[in-house]
């Protein structure tokens, strides 16, 4: 099994459907159509991952690891949800939608496999320009909006990572991932890297851009943004900066890190505090959880990063599925306004629906024994392992903090009343509730299967 | 033994069962509530039970009773059926099913002898109470719910940490990770960060006992929620941060800090007096008085700290028990109060012994109780803690016995301007408690009288707990 067409075979079946969504808008336009052939897409690329989950291979190129499968099962699940959740979406071209959400989809399951600075570029480009015009599907003022800014510090950050990549290779005379240099332009080449990375990653200073584009697109396509293009960014920093620690800058490096990670989560928290918008709120808490994401990077070069690689694998599935679970819940209060007030009564109108959300609500706020809380857990438990201690308080009161905003949330579904409609269907609420469930169950199921995390980065170029 | 899994897991079994039952809810579930009690007490002849499964990376389901926690898991299953027996009819089913859920994870509170467990099942406590603020409080209930909810969870995020620093000094020392009561506590370390790891668990325990600079949620939680809400929260929550304190923060046996927690203690337990003196709500001076209790815990724990003091030590213990007992009757009829008269103010009341003569002769009760009568609960608790912590308090004990006579005075005067005196003709013709009310609130008392005669049934449980013989 190891051929490379194996590995790149679900990639290519993603983009195989993509191509097939195009051809099948010539017969209909209808949009369920279009939604069965994703979700079959997505079921097929699925399997053929599930093949090769415990496989290893690499080449100069690409290194295919468990860890990047789990990743690339998480992506490609997402999107089958997405994909039904928006069954009933009843706008003009739906074969763009579903044809990008594969084509963006494949690209980051190529982009997490990416070993090799220039097929990094490329796929990450690829899965960003296919972001782009999703973010403003569908058409209206508020989404080109959101897509337009998402467009322009996304050519920003391009720039700079193309910056990164050059002084890269005037350090290291290659492209190729794991090979270090002591010279300063090397060290310019990992912050450009970061910054231009860290733009999707929405990291502190750069942040900004995702806010309104979390908040103005479509709630299907802020799931996508905010799980799963961000995950990739994750994946790819991780395997850039995995490399750059044992060559004596790891200081320099760390106290970056630590610094970024500290403003990120405090600024998400703090800020997600005083939003009355669910949607935005949503949007700032994302920003956190970038926060609790990037503190990988701090403990990478500890005496012992295992712990953290496992914990950050944990971590992604809890986030992918109670970010993106909560964002695709928003989908119903996107015609009739996001406004917490909006949701009053939710608990009474649509029951299932309030449920799952608590649930995933829950889980962001890190309740046990929720996915949330163990992906919390071992990521801040891998701190206190990395010496980190006093980071891992910071990072503890921060989650605290978060309690707040989520609760109010919850308050409202329950226990205000409201006679306003809400809209939306039962798709949205069977896709929430597969979501929560999995949190739910994961969460009690992750203490006995979380030996098989270990050492799942293939490190080796 | 399987059986304790099964005690564990029976209340989360029946919190289903209400959500089904319609307009038969509070029958079925006074029903089901008396089945755990039931079983709970067979359990008395089988303290020293254990269940444990494998270990995976030192996270396993580990629970057990012992000494300590047998009258604990009794007095929840005693506090919760009387409070089920309290609650109105009308009550949507659900509300049960907060209470059976809240059941469950007290159980595993005190049951779980593995910290990770622990901290699960001290999160889960938070859940119900949450919706059963947020759902069926008074006015003030979103502020309240949120209030209760920030406090006690950074409490709980800061023992998070603790446990983590414990568990990565017990990995670094032994080579592996391992919860359990048993061997974490061996690697308590040393040096600043020792204080973080005690700040931790400080924070977490003495917010949820609560003792006084940290204890501004619990006044609003109990006058705000429902009576029956009431009743189970100052109860049984209070027991919670007890409990820790004498199963976990007592490993760390420091003397330094022994002064500061008695200094705490008493603090709790005068400034709290002079509160409850300066209410006019008659909920809310309860809920002072509650508070002020909690310092009998602060004191007895502080003293063993110092000297070791094993009396004292059982004491407090055994004004957990005590306290959980007496406190929901004082609740209980407050609330029977407010039904009747439709107000709580104490200046509106006075000589309701002459229209409510059960309620006078329960509400005389339970205060009496609560200051420290002798032959009842609350006095053989006060009385150990006060005598077992002269010895190395010294002079500093009139200011506990200060503190008592403030408490005296309190319930004295308010059940003076409250039951007792001329009747307050405004308030009209008034019934007497009902039997939803009376019934549970007999039950309970009558356990006060008993236990407060003969209390070595419980007494000699905790007297085995801290192995000592004064």
């Amino acid at each position: 099994m190891s051929l490379l067409i194996n590995y790149l075979l679900p990639a290519f079946v993603l983009f195989a459907f993509g191509i097939v969504e195009i051809f099948w808008s010539f017969l209909t336009k209808e949009n369920r159509h279009f939604s069965y052939i994703a979700i079959l897409g997505g079921i097929l690329a699925f399997i053929l991952l599930l093949l090769n989950i415990d496989e290893h291979y690499s080449n100069g190129v690409f290194i295919f690891d468990s860890a990047g499968t789990i990743l690339s099962l998480l992506f490609v699940f997402l999107m089958v949800v997405i994909a039904f959740s928006t069954f009933r979406f009843n706008y003009s071209h739906p074969e763009i939608f579903y044809s990008l959400l594969l084509i963006s989809t494949g690209s980051m399951v190529l982009a997490v496999y990416s070993s090799n600075l220039i097929s990094i570029f490329v796929t990450f480009e690829a899965s960003s320009m296919a972001t782009y015009i999703l973010a403003s599907y569908p058409k209206s003022r508020k989404t080109l909006e959101a897509s337009m800014k998402f467009f322009v510090i996304g050519a920003l950050s391009s720039s700079i990572i193309i910056f990164g990549i050059s002084f890269y290779y005037i350090s290291t005379s290659t492209f190729s991932l794991g090979y270090t240099s002591g010279s300063s332009l090397y060290l310019l080449s990992l912050i450009f890297l970061m910054v231009g990375f860290g733009f999707k990653l929405s990291l502190f200073p750069f942040h900004s851009w995702a806010i309104d584009t979390y908040t103005g697109s479509r709630s299907p396509v802020s799931a996508l943004l905010s799980t799963s293009s961000k995950l990739m960014a994750l994946a790819i920093m991780i395997r850039i900066f995995i490399f750059t620690f044992d060559k004596g800058l790891s200081g320099y490096v760390q106290l970056f890190f630590i610094i970024i990670s500290i403003f990120t989560m405090t600024y998400g928290n703090v800020t997600a505090l005083v939003q009355r918008d669910v949607k935005r709120m949503l949007a700032y808490s994302s920003v956190a959880n970038a926060g609790y994401l990037s503190l990988v990077f701090t403990i990478l070069p500890g005496s012992g990063p295992e712990l953290a690689l496992a914990a950050i694998i944990i971590f992604s599935i809890a986030y992918i599925l109670m970010k993106g679970g909560s964002f695709i819940a928003m989908e119903n209060f996107e015609d009739k306004g996001t406004r917490i007030e909006d949701l009053s009564g939710l608990g009474k109108k649509r029951p299932l629906l309030a449920l799952s959300f608590t649930i995933l609500l829950f889980s962001l706020a890190g309740i046990p024994p929720t996915m949330g809380f163990m992906g919390k857990y071992f990521l801040f438990l891998s701190l206190i392992e990395g010496n980190l201690w006093w980071l891992a308080i910071i990072a503890v009161l921060n989650s605290a903090i978060s309690v707040y905003y989520y609760f109010r949330v919850v308050m409202y579904m329950y226990w205000k009343n409201s006679d306003k409609q809400i809209s939306g269907n039962a798709y949205i609420d069977y896709a929430v509730f597969s979501l929560s469930i999995l949190t739910l169950v994961l969460g009690i199921l992750i203490p006995v299967i979380i030996g098989s995390f270990y050492n799942i980065w293939g490190m080796i170029p | 033994m399987v059986y304790l899994l099964l005690l564990l897991l029976l209340p989360l079994l029946f919190s289903f069962i209400p959500l089904f039952s319609g307009r038969y809810s509070k029958l079925l579930s006074s029903f089901l509530s008396f089945i755990v009690l039931l079983v709970t007490s067979i359990f008395y002849f089988h303290i020293n039970e254990s269940f444990k499964t494998l270990a995976f990376y030192g996270v396993d389901l580990n629970i057990a009773i012992n000494y300590l926690s047998y009258p604990l898991v009794l007095l929840v299953s005693i506090v919760v059926f009387a409070a089920i027996l309290y609650q109105d009819p009308d009550i949507e089913g659900s509300y049960f099913s907060y209470i059976f859920f809240l059941e469950f994870s007290l159980f595993g509170v005190f049951m779980s002898q593995n910290l990770f467990l622990f901290y699960i099942f001290w999160e889960l406590v938070l859940i119900p109470s949450y919706f059963m603020i947020g759902r069926w409080g008074g006015p003030r209930k979103d502020y309240t719910a949120l209030k209760f909810l920030i406090y006690t969870h950074v409490g709980s995020v800061l023992m998070l940490v603790s446990i983590f620093i414990l568990a990565y000094n017990y990995y670094t020392i032994y080579g592996n990770f391992n919860f359990d009561y048993s061997s974490i506590f061996k690697a308590i370390p040393s040096g600043s960060i020792y204080y973080v790891v005690l700040a931790g668990f400080f924070l977490a325990f003495f917010i949820k006992l609560p003792t006084v600079p940290l204890h501004t949620w619990a006044p609003d939680v109990y006058v705000e929620s429902p009576t029956t809400s009431s009743m189970i929260f100052s109860g049984l929550l209070s027991k919670m941060g007890a409990y820790g304190i004498f199963a976990i923060f007592m490993e760390f046996g420091d003397p330094e800090l022994g002064w500061f927690i008695v200094s705490l203690g008493i603090i709790s337990l005068i400034y709290a007096s002079f509160s409850a003196l300066a209410q006019r709500d008659l909920k809310r001076m309860v809920a002072y008085a509650s508070i002020g209790h909690m310092g009998f815990i602060s004191i007895s724990i502080g003293v063993y700290f110092i000297s070791h003091s094993t009396l004292a030590l059982i004491g407090g213990m055994f004004m957990m028990f005590a306290h959980g007992l007496i406190i929901p009757i004082l609740f209980g009829t407050v609330g029977s109060v407010e039904r009747s008269t439709g107000t709580r103010a104490i200046r509106d009341l006075g000589g309701l012994t002459k229209m409510m003569p059960n309620l006078a002769f329960l509400m005389t009760g339970g205060f009496l109780a609560s200051l420290g009568l002798p032959g009842l609960a609350g006095f053989i608790a006060e009385f150990s803690v006060v005598v077992g912590s002269w010895e190395t308090i010294t002079y500093i004990s009139f200011l506990v016995v200060f503190g008592l006579v403030l408490s005296a005075s309190y319930h004295i005067w308010a059940l003076q301007r409250t039951i007792f005196g001329p009747y307050n003709n405004y308030l009209g013709k008034i019934g007497d408690m009902i039997p939803r009310e009376f019934w549970p609130m007999l039950i309970l008392f009558l356990l006060v009288l008993i236990f407060g005669i003969f209390p070595s049934p419980i007494y000699n449980l905790f007297l085995q707990y801290s192995g000592g013989v004064y």
